[in-house]
């Protein structure tokens, strides 16, 4: 077989101690990513990329012997803009990454002055009614990790999945990794660029030039990540930027430094207030 | 170096290896678990489709075939003893037609379709003693 699938990938967050994610399971998948959790330890702080995503989040208190408290619901926007985590030590979180085609199913008419916008507490519950059930004290962040799933089937029962045009969309967008204009999109899927911007920016609350730079970004590092003595001017080639200052720019909007000094980033976002 | 592989990425593997199943009577020979990844029984150069969402995850961006963009500057050729009921075959079953089998001057009989993503797909006879 020429593509292996059960070889592990490593962790593009691994540098990162304290951080853990797992795909959505089962049908769930269609609208989120991702479960994770973060669980600070003393001295860490990562710069969370940003992936255009948006997160439903419970930050909770850990307690002596396991249990979880003080639980405070975040709703994190789309992200173009790194953050800096710096965290307590009695703090965690447990989120779920909504899929991009999916944002507006959760956030609703907000979603269009959310981006990068985080809000906790009430703001959270205003938006996202349903996360009010979720705030009771729990045995372990497990436990609210499940409860955050609920929350998110139950609003996938009650909306209706992305239209084929839409889900078409998005696929392109994926898998030409940010490099492919609103043109080519078009002339692939076979929708006027009109509509690809509308439904790109209602459903995913970016327009799709800044989504397009986000994910072009994302690739560029994660090939920088990937090592194997590939140059810069190679991997911005590859990533479709039109030369290495366009690269560097990139680098300097999406993630605050330049590719010859990539701090220890948590690549696999986690859009937490700073 | 031998050529061990041709893999197509596709938006759906199931309904890539049924189509190809259906239009050119190619059988599937390995589908993993995930449904991403798919061979079909082609001899000594397996034709293979994987999801696109494999592609993202290696970290490979690619642009994705679709029936209303241009077809991508390659093919697959199907060799057989019978283009034309081939080629009838294949469009029953849901190939763009491209162009009808005709016999080429060195004596190959050889048509074109596009496949439910678009991509090229030839159907030509046997070059003698080949």
């Amino acid at each position: 077989m020429a593509i292996n699938m059960t070889e592990e990938k490593p962790a593009p967050h691994s540098r990162s101690a304290g951080y853990s994610e797992e795909a959505c399971p089962g049908p769930l998948n269609r609208y989120a990513e991702a479960l994770w959790t973060y669980a600070h330890r003393a001295g860490d702080s990562g710069v969370i990329l940003p992936d255009g995503r948006c997160d439903i989040i419970l930050r909770f208190t850990r307690g002596a012997i396991g249990g979880v408290d003080d639980v405070v619901p975040i709703v994190a926007g789309p992200s173009t803009r790194a953050h800096v985590a710096r965290l307590d030590h009695h703090l965690g979180y447990v989120g779920i990454r909504l899929r991009l085609e999916y944002a507006r199913l959760y956030l609703g008419a907000h979603l269009a002055g959310m981006t990068d916008g985080v809000l906790e507490g009430p703001d959270a519950i205003k938006i996202v009614p349903r996360i009010e059930a979720c705030l009771e004290p729990a045995g372990s962040a497990r436990a609210l990790s499940i409860r955050l799933r609920r929350v998110v089937a139950d609003l996938a029962e009650a909306g209706a999945p992305a239209g084929r045009r839409v889900r078409a969309i998005f696929d392109a967008l994926h898998a030409g990794g940010g490099r492919l204009s609103v043109a080519d999109l078009a002339s692939i899927t076979g929708v006027d660029e009109r509509t690809i911007r509308r439904d790109v920016k209602d459903h995913c609350g970016l327009g799709p030039k800044v989504l397009a730079r986000v994910l072009q970004f994302r690739r560029a590092v994660r090939l920088f990540r990937a090592g194997g003595g590939n140059g810069a001017s190679d991997i911005a080639l590859e990533a479709g930027y039109s030369d290495q200052a366009h690269m560097i720019r990139s680098f300097r909007d999406f993630g605050g430094f330049t590719p010859s000094r990539m701090p220890d980033v948590v690549v696999t976002p986690l859009p937490v207030s700073t | 170096m031998k050529l061990g592989y041709t893999i197509v990425y596709v938006p759906d593997v199931p309904e890539a290896v049924a189509f190809y199943r259906a239009a050119f009577g190619l059988e599937p020979k390995f589908m993993h678990d995930s449904k991403l990844y798919a061979e079909m029984a082609t001899g000594g150069t397996v034709l293979a489709f994987a999801a696109e969402e494999m592609a993202a995850l290696n970290d490979i961006a690619v642009r994705p075939n679709r029936k209303a963009d241009i077809a991508a500057a390659y093919q697959i050729s199907l060799v057989t003893g019978e283009p034309q009921k081939a080629y009838d075959k294949a469009v029953d079953a849901g190939a763009a037609p491209v162009k009808k089998p005709t016999e080429k001057p060195w004596g190959q009989v050889s048509g074109f379709v596009r496949d439910t993503n678009g991509c090229l797909v030839e159907l030509c006879s046997p070059i003698d003693g080949r």
